[in-house]
């Protein structure tokens, strides 16, 4: 190559060619000295030249170019239709495929672009996450540890678990994902679903993809492998008392021995017990098909020694001579009364106790009613006036039918109770059976009343005198009458033949079928519910015609009234007016031990202790416990249900048992719940006792689960037996398709 | 400590450097936070360091030390990028149509960049190993000059040694390599096939040539080389010149898609 270069370099032989300028002469070889101006204009008069651009204008150019051509791109990609499809960062998985719109789980998806940006800027940490939860039901603890409250956690013993020996040690990735936690102090809600739940990652991805390590960043206590170092199991799968009373190993060891019951005794676990819908739990069988063959007769009182049914009105035993002595008239009065007044009857006399006129009944239960003779006079005049209170009250009702009674009973619980309550309340009581009551207790009722009432309830003064001894007094059918022979006009008495004032000439109420003439008559063929005429004080010749077929040979009513209710019902025995259960689940019991649970008034207890106590009549809570109420106010609540999946609110942990039945050993059930032999169970003397249950079932083992769940086999990894979201969740699918959009945006 | 022990020293720091990285963003998702809110703002503090190296280029009156030791931490910052835009990404390529541009434009930018380095390191040293220098904006003028001066001595070639021999092969076979630039390409590569090809050409045909010819074809031989330098300087330096013009935009498109993944990200989050 020859010696002089191509290139020559120096101010003198390379003109300086402009290079930082836009634009460039064009002549090549033969550049002016001017060169074009910024506009690419050639100052040249004399053939000018086309300038060029430079290098440096040429890239500058070139990226002025692609920067523009882009956003220009990206204003026509936001103005397209269906932007929000195209801004989408991925297929949903399947789990959402019902998912419609953007807008159904992402709020900015409703707004124009420009709100975006805003919402860019603010700080609602969980915005959208509010989103999952108009389908995701968790509560209203749903973004805390657990999606629970932390009070729930109470009920763990940690300390017990804490001192666990053998705790092993995670990951050192996890240690460290751990202290970050610690050091972070993360705020109460700070745990968002997009935390663990990845969407838009295709359409197999199992968004539920959570691995179980990372459990062990908030739980400080850490450990390998279950089979080593997870904590032994405490009282699993419950340590609470079940709902319903049962002593398995009674059960199980003592009974169906018998001849009565050696067929009844069940074959294994599985006839009385089955797995609900989803596999997971064990539910008990209905009372029907499990407990009826042995049960259901000690419901309906069939072997009782005691009264077979619920004492509901009753006419207490009363010191009649001390009334009479003290100045105080209570008219017709049955001597053979006995016993006390009952729960129920009582709450229907309090509710008229506003009325100074009314006496409180529970102000004369420190009272002996049958023996006044150390009774104060006000005392003695509480008793009588309690006396015409109870008279006013079959009055009412006999004469106001079954709307009498409801009022009473709205006064009584101080609200308006729904319809079906009330009747359940008052389980049809029988009209003639208050008829042949009143006959039987008061057989001047009618009078009595009225002519009280019409004396503004002022007691009628006594007629007999007080120094007269006991005996002298004018009885009528064994009933201790008051003497209205005198007619007194001042104290407004009617004569006892007068029948004005008889509601039972009223034909309003009885088309006139009912009359004086009952009392002795022969139309015993409209009682349905009779006395028995052979019990003591009542069988007499004398008594209201029930024998509709005089013979000698056969006694038409020889059975007494409570057997002859066997099938439950109402009935009447002695100076009571009772039910009896008609068959388990009686409505009237459950509907009484519903409405009187609360302990907000002395007299619901009353009936609540009546109906719950240990020989109650049908012993309900022989097998049905009682729990505290839900709404954490004062009283108890019976248990109806044996547990139900819906009652539990809080799980931590999973188990399915359909999953295991294949595993189950010639033992059966047995060959993981350990019977708990020599378990013994008390129920409570008082309500406010606990009964002492034990567990029938002894705590299962780790060992139990470890046999499979461990390294290498079965999954062993946190989430296989406890789940994250304690909180029960989940809505059906109409729940949730009403909330979707119906097009796509 | 020469230039490769250096190179291998700090590109193993930053491997290191962004294992580590990595290892952090995976405790961070272990520790059930998501780990892309952290790996994103990182990268677009990191972004903006290498933004800042532009800047700096252009604001030479700010003394914000060496050029030299900007472009350094440039390049090692970008592939310490890289590295948590792995992360970032999961290892895989995102779905989505905002996602996935973002990620063709970081690819184009990172792999321009990284190209951008060679060039600069190779292109640059095989420049000063060329015989002489020449103006990039020169060299249209030196080509048009040496195509004249090529075609003037051909023709006396024809008007002094009575033969066409060696005119007849320079129409054929040497015309259009001097009339434009050739063989890119393979100066890129740093190979001289094309020149060495021609230049065998003309070495053929010198046992056809009299005496007087043989002296014209040693002096187009001469000018086969220069044609060559100019054809060399041309392809290196119009790719050290124009290299930058694919990475600069695409690095500020890169920060707008990113700008519009910000807004969308929050726009459209579950929770912080």
């Amino acid at each position: 190559m020859s010696d002089s270069p191509l290139q020559e370099f120096g101010h003198r032989k390379s003109r300086y060619l402009r290079p930082n300028q836009p634009w460039v002469c064009g002549n090549t070889g033969n550049e002016c000295s001017q060169g074009p101006d910024n506009r690419g204009n050639c100052p040249c008069v004399d053939s000018p030249c086309t300038p060029v651009r430079s290098v440096k204008s040429r890239k500058r150019v070139a990226t002025l170019w692609l920067v523009s051509l882009f956003v220009g791109i990206l204003v026509l990609f936001f103005s397209t239709s269906n932007l929000l499809e195209m801004l989408s960062p991925g297929p949903l998985s399947i789990s959402h495929a019902e998912v419609a719109g953007c807008q159904d789980c992402h709020n900015a998806a409703g707004e124009p672009i420009s709100g975006w940006l805003h919402k860019a800027l603010t700080l609602n940490s969980n915005n959208d996450d509010q989103q999952c939860l108009e389908c995701h039901a968790l509560g209203s603890n749903a973004f805390e540890a657990h999606s629970t409250n932390e009070g729930n956690f109470s009920s763990i013993n940690f300390d017990k678990i804490t001192q666990q020996q053998q705790w092993g040690s995670a990951d050192w990735k996890i240690e460290l994902a751990g202290k970050l936690n610690t050091l972070r102090k993360p705020s109460k809600e700070s745990t968002s679903c997009s935390s663990c739940h990845r969407e838009h990652k295709g359409k197999f991805h199992p968004i539920n993809n959570f691995d179980a390590q990372r459990c062990h960043t908030c739980h400080q206590k850490k450990f390998d492998a279950i089979e080593e170092s997870h904590p032994e199991y405490s009282n699993y799968p419950s340590d609470k008392p079940t709902q319903i009373h049962f002593d398995h190993s009674a059960h199980l060891e003592n009974y169906f021995y018998e001849d009565e019951y050696f067929d009844l005794a069940p074959e294994g676990c599985k006839q009385c017990h089955e797995t609900d819908q989803t596999g997971e739990w064990m539910l008990s069988n209905s009372f029907e098909d499990t407990c009826s063959g042995c049960h259901l007769d000690q419901i309906l009182g069939g072997n009782r020694g005691s009264a077979k049914g619920l004492a509901v009105l009753t006419i207490p035993e009363l010191d009649i001579a001390g009334i009479e002595k003290a100045g105080f008239s209570i008219g017709d009065w049955p001597k053979w009364a006995d016993g006390e007044m009952a729960p129920i009857m009582k709450m229907l006399l309090h509710g008229h106790v506003d009325n100074p006129a009314h006496v409180n009944p529970l102000a004369v239960d420190t009272i002996t009613l049958y023996d006044l003779t150390d009774a104060s006079q006000q005392d003695i005049e509480n008793v009588a006036r309690l006396a015409w209170d109870i008279k006013e009250l079959f009055y009412d009702i006999q004469r106001g039918g079954t709307g009498a009674l409801l009022e009473r009973l709205d006064d009584a619980f101080g609200k308006r109770l729904d319809q079906p309550t009330l009747n359940r309340l008052i389980a049809s009581l029988p009209r003639d059976t208050l008829i042949n009551n009143q006959k039987q207790w008061f057989p001047h009722l009618a009078e009595e009343v009225m002519n009280f009432r019409r004396n503004k309830r002022e007691i009628p003064p006594s007629t007999v005198d007080k120094n007269t001894a006991p005996g002298n007094y004018v009885e009528s059918d064994n009933i201790v009458a008051a003497d209205t022979s005198t007619n007194d006009i001042d104290t407004g008495l009617i004569d006892i033949d007068d029948e004005s004032g008889d509601i039972l000439d009223d034909d309003s109420l009885d088309g006139g079928n009912l009359d004086d003439d009952i009392l002795g008559g022969d139309d015993a063929d409209d009682d349905i519910l009779n006395d028995d005429l052979s019990d003591d004080d009542l069988s007499d010749e004398e008594d209201n015609g029930n024998k509709a077929v005089a013979s000698d040979d056969v006694d038409l009513n020889a059975q007494n009234s409570e057997d002859w209710a066997s099938s439950g019902g109402w009935y009447r025995d002695g100076s009571s007016i009772r039910y009896r259960p008609i068959d388990h689940a009686d409505p009237f019991f459950t509907t009484w031990l519903a409405v009187s649970s609360y302990a907000d008034n002395q007299l619901h207890q009353e009936i609540f202790e009546s109906l719950t106590d240990k020989q109650s009549v049908g012993g309900c809570t022989k097998c049905h416990s009682l729990a505290d109420m839900s709404d954490h106010s004062a009283g108890k609540q019976v248990h109806w249900q044996s547990f139900e999946p819906e009652d539990i609110t809080t799980d931590f942990n999973r188990f399915s048992h359909v999953s295991h039945f294949s595993l189950m050993t010639d033992d059966g059930c047995a060959s993981c719940h350990i019977l708990n032999e020599g378990a013994e169970s008390e129920l409570a003397d008082t309500l406010n006792q606990t009964p002492k249950i034990e567990q029938s079932f002894l705590s299962m083992t780790r060992q139990t689960c470890t046999q499979c769940h461990q390294q290498g086999r079965a999954p062993a990894n946190c989430l296989t037996c406890h789940q994250y979201h304690a909180e029960r969740q989940g809505q059906t699918i109409d729940q949730i398709s009403d909330k979707f959009t119906t097009e796509s945006p | 400590m020469n230039f490769g022990y250096r190179r291998a020293r700090n590109t193993a720091g930053v491997l290191a450097a962004g294992i580590a990285a990595v290892f952090t963003f995976e405790i961070i998702d272990l520790s059930i936070q998501v780990q892309q809110y952290y790996s994103g703002w990182f990268m677009i503090f990191l972004m903006a360091i290498l933004v800042v190296f532009y800047v700096k280029k252009r604001l030479i009156v700010v003394g914000m030390g060496s050029g030299g030791n900007w472009a350094q931490w440039h390049y090692y910052i970008g592939l310490f990028l890289f590295i948590i835009y792995l992360k970032h990404v999961e290892f895989s390529f995102p779905d989505g149509l905002v996602e996935s541009t973002i990620t063709v434009f970081y690819l184009i930018v990172m792999i321009s960049g990284v190209c951008g380095v060679f060039i600069n390191r190779v292109f640059a040293r095989r420049l000063s190993y060329l015989e002489e220098d020449i103006i990039y904006e020169r060299i249209p003028v030196h080509l048009k000059k040496l195509r004249h001066d090529v075609e003037g001595l051909i023709i006396d070639s024809v008007e002094n040694s009575g033969s066409t021999t060696l005119s007849d092969y320079y129409l054929q076979h040497l015309a259009g390599y001097f009339e434009k630039p050739q063989f890119f390409f393979t100066h890129l590569l740093g190979s001289n096939y094309g020149f060495l090809r021609v230049k065998d050409g003309l070495d053929r045909q010198m046992r056809y040539l009299n005496k007087k010819e043989a002296e014209y074809a040693l002096n187009l031989n001469n000018m086969l080389q220069k044609k060559n330098l100019l054809d060399t300087h041309l392809a290196l330096q119009r790719v050290l010149k124009y290299w930058g013009t694919l990475h600069f935009p695409m690095a500020l498109i890169l920060v707008l898609v990113t700008f519009v993944h910000v807004v969308l990200v929050y726009a459209f989050r579950g929770a912080a």
